[in-house]
């Protein structure tokens, strides 16, 4: 997967879990859980969603790394490259 | 053990009380205020003043005025709050953070002990008090989840195992019961959610009391009072405090 194609993997998702957000108005560097309000829930479902849609297990330990859009994207990428 | 009642969950129902004056928190009691975060523009053009410029400067980056109207609204009420224990202006308040984001008193107001913690659904806020303890509270929107796929990654396999023995339509709120106990036990600790959901185990079985039945590391699980109570319609909440015999005080904010 390209890191283009990883990132609108990861709007996708996002989109399931804040429908009502406009995810064009994203800062990429701010945190999603503030961007778009999402809750716990949110988040573990975020992270259920990144799993089924790329085939990558994100453990608990990494979750500081994907809580912006770009380091979602620097660690999916990471994560697609070492597999 | 009794019977799970197949047509109803067993969560208590909170009466709020308005206070008279603002109330004491004696030593063994645990204040949770219950904050609406929906508020007329004139309320939030009162509140936005009390915000510190870092709080100023996060409510200028919500997306959507509802958010920041939202923000400010849970800001300046919590400064207004806790103002009241401490004696202070609240606009003097300032906060300190742990390393997961854990908010408590910082500056000349450390030294006050205070403990506090915050949640937050919707337009529904609620803050817990302690003199003494740190605690932790979550509350949650009752919604549609998958809660079968949460179960199965995030819950330990004791609880994935209670949570099919509860009759299918009592299942969601089983599910949110569990959830809000497990994120007010990790919000106690300080952590955030990197912390390993399956390596301890709540009570949430509507028959059942909360409890914290098992942590995988030295924290002994029956030093915690776990409880789960249903704050408003449509929502569930949980809050955890290391300790025991804590009287709780619910109060409706209406300032």
């Amino acid at each position: 997967m390209s890191e283009k194609e990883l990132k609108e993997t990861i709007l996708a998702v996002l989109a399931t879990i804040a429908p009502e957000a406009d995810l064009s108005e994203i800062d990429p560097d701010e945190l999603l859980q503030d961007e778009l309000d999402v809750d716990s829930i949110d988040f573990s479902n975020f992270v259920l969603g990144l799993y089924k849609k790329t085939g990558i297990e994100i453990p608990e330990r990494d979750y500081p790394k994907i809580l912006s859009l770009n380091g979602c994207v620097a660690y999916l990428l990471g994560k697609a490259v070492a597999s | 053990m009794s019977p799970i009642n197949e047509n109803k969950y067993l969560t208590p129902r909170v009466n709020w009380v308005s206070p008279k004056t603002f109330p004491d928190l004696n030593e063994h009691e645990i204040h949770i205020w219950r904050v609406s975060l929906s508020c007329e523009a004139a309320k939030i053009a009162e509140l936005e003043p009390l915000l510190s410029p870092d709080e100023l400067s996060k409510a200028d980056r919500f997306v959507f005025d509802k958010d920041r109207w939202s923000y400010i609204a849970g800001r300046g009420t919590l400064r207004n709050i806790l103002s009241h224990y401490v004696f202070a202006d609240p606009v003097m308040l300032e906060f300190a953070y742990a390393k997961n984001g854990k908010p408590a008193l910082g500056g000349r107001h450390a030294a006050s002990q205070l403990k506090f913690n915050l949640t937050h659904a919707q337009d529904l806020m609620l803050v817990a008090v302690s003199s003494t303890e740190e605690l932790g509270i979550d509350i949650e929107s009752l919604r549609d989840v998958a809660y079968d796929e949460m179960a199965e990654q995030f819950f330990s396999d004791e609880e994935v195992a209670a949570l099919r023995s509860v009759p299918k339509h009592l299942q969601t709120e089983a599910f949110f019961s569990c959830w809000t106990q497990k994120e007010a036990y990790i919000k106690a600790l300080g952590e955030g959610l990197s912390y390993p959901l399956k390596q301890f185990t709540v009570s949430f079985l509507p028959n059942r009391p909360a409890a914290l039945l098992k942590t995988s590391h030295s924290t002994q699980a029956s030093r915690w009072t776990m409880s789960r109570f249903i704050p408003c319609a449509g929502y569930l909440g949980a809050l955890a405090v290391r300790g025991h015999s804590w009287r709780y005080k619910h109060w409706d904010w209406k300032d």
